[in-house]
């Protein structure tokens, strides 16, 4: 292969599939992993034997892949891949199965995540673990949650540009209006602007409805080549491109107003040969209304600095100029991690969105966490097989 | 002691023990790095040693903590942790917590003071008066 270009379209997501999102499952993350894994081949209609390749990203929380392959009986996996990492992770871990299947080294390949965000490790604790040695540079000043490091990110915004408490707040209910529509969510209750300003706050500057929420729940996608995926029952949705980057962490980034995510955006768009005006849907990562906001910016919907007033303007809500989170996102589905927003981008491409359905989308466009914390993020473009 | 301290940044405690806020200056290319490292991050030097710092600079940002599930912090809220930009090279960056007599505001000088708290001493910021 001489040109990165030829992987254009050359893989496709042929299955996805769900576990309920609860606070207290009541199983194991192990049990979450495989009912998710054979949701999305019973989606797909392929018997498991078939399956040939496994990958999950994870913080020491999950389901480990030979346990999946050991309890779903598959003795033929030959390639895998389990990665110690958090949310930055999964666009890039679809780019490395659409690798695997484009190449011959795999034929069907299934990605998972799976965990007890709530009821087991708490996703947002005070006392998680976290990679590497930056905890002594940050937990003797109180520094000791994800809303933590978003929250100075997000404050820098609001010092920089202006950005508000309200635009902070219209994502939130954006995406609210999105999952009263979305029977899988966790949070259907419409929220309003009123609502958002009155709840309490937590770490300023973010109030309760800022925050994604801590979930029980497993997703799987299943990927294989797009020639395959036609044989298969449901559409191919296409992998047109994806990024990754390991970028500056946050006491090493030159300004915390401009994410990972405007270093990828160029090579994501020239691999997939899409700008953001192809993009009909984005299902950003929203970790916190924030990462919506500076997102907006930095994948090129609207200029650097404008993210406060274009989330304002209803740009992003259904029926906006790039609908965002069009399930309810992290905020109001729940959070697994990533995948979620990849199993959303396919419903939509499918049309089988109901009545939160884009009405013809082509293009998609998912993101990872866009790189605070250690500063790694990715991103994947989606299309119509 | 502070936990997570490694065998990199053991000395930066050390001297934070002693009241001096250090940071380490590559031999090779003259820059500071922090956070401590084994290497730096702009020559590739191995060499370094450590130097006093001037212990001002400006907040970058800050939050607010009203409420944490953790047993350390719990029952000091609100508190104000803040990231400064030391004076001493554009681009060194640190967490710390703010006074509270300090109204945090974007761009402010703040000047260091040590807390020393049974058996671990850690950076307190305040506005620079200078
Ligand atoms: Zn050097």
């Amino acid at each position: 292969m001489t040109d990165v270009r030829a992987l254009r379209g050359a893989a496709a997501v042929a299955g996805i599939g769900w576990t309920p999102f609860r606070k207290a499952s009541g199983v194991s993350p192990l049990a979450l992993a495989v009912r998710a894994v054979r949701a999305a081949l019973d989606d797909a209609g392929l018997d498991p034997a078939e399956v040939d390749g496994l990958g999950t990203h994870h913080l020491g929380d999950t389901a480990q892949v030979h346990e999946v392959a050991k309890a779903l009986g598959l003795d033929g996996v030959g390639w895998f891949s389990e990665e110690y990492g958090g949310g930055n992770r999964f666009p890039a871990l679809l780019g490395d199965a659409a690798l695997a299947v484009a190449s011959g080294v795999a034929r069907h390949v299934v990605l998972y995540r799976a965990l007890n965000g709530r009821s087991g490790v708490r996703m947002g604790g005070a006392t998680r673990p976290m990679p590497g040695p930056d905890l002594q540079w940050q937990q003797p000043y109180g520094v000791l949650t994800p809303a933590h490091n978003y929250g100075f990110a997000a404050r820098a915004h609001m010092q920089a540009y202006g950005t508000t408490s309200a635009q902070l707040g219209a994502v939130a209910v954006a995406q609210r209006c999105a999952a009263v529509l979305n029977e899988r969510a966790m949070m259907r209750t419409p929220l309003t602007l009123d609502d958002y300003l009155e709840a309490p706050e937590i770490v300023d500057p973010f109030r309760l409805y800022d925050y994604c929420l801590e979930t029980d729940a497993g997703c799987a996608v299943l990927v294989t080549t797009t020639e395959r995926a036609r044989d298969l029952r449901r559409r191919p949705v296409t992998i047109e491109g994806w990024a990754a980057q390991l970028g500056r962490d946050d006491l090493t980034k030159p300004d915390l107003t401009t994410s990972t995510a405007a270093t990828i955006a160029p090579r994501l768009y020239a691999l997939a040969g899409r700008g953001p005006d192809d993009v009909d849907v984005a299902e950003l990562y929203d970790a916190f209304t924030f990462t919506v906001l500076v997102q907006v910016e930095d994948y090129g919907f609207c200029a650097k600095g404008e993210g406060g007033p274009f989330v304002e303007s209803g740009a992003t809500a259904l029926g906006g100029r790039i609908p965002v989170n069009t399930h309810g996102g992290f905020l109001s589905e729940g959070y697994v991690h990533g995948i979620n927003h990849v199993c959303e981008a396919v419903s939509q491409l499918r049309g089988d969105a109901g009545a939160r359905q884009v009405p013809g989308a082509e293009t998609a466009l998912v993101s990872a966490q866009p790189g605070y914390l250690t500063g790694g993020t990715s991103a994947v473009l989606l299309g119509v097989g | 002691m502070i936990p997570h301290a490694d065998a990199d940044s053991r000395a930066f405690w050390d001297r934070l023990e002693r009241h001096e806020l250090c940071a380490q200056r590559c031999d090779d290319c003259g820059l500071l790095r922090f956070p401590a490292a084994p290497l730096c991050p702009w020559c590739r030097g191995e060499q370094a040693d450590w130097e006093a710092l001037s212990g001002r600079g400006v907040l970058r940002s800050w939050t607010v903590t009203h409420r944490v599930a953790h047993p350390g912090f719990a029952d000091r809220v609100p508190y104000v942790s803040v990231l400064v930009e030391l004076a001493d090279q554009p681009g060194l960056l640190l967490y710390g917590l703010l006074d509270p007599r300090t109204e945090p505001a974007g761009q402010l000088p703040v000047r260091v003071e040590f807390v020393d708290e049974g058996d671990r001493t850690t950076v307190r910021w305040r506005k620079d008066v200078r």
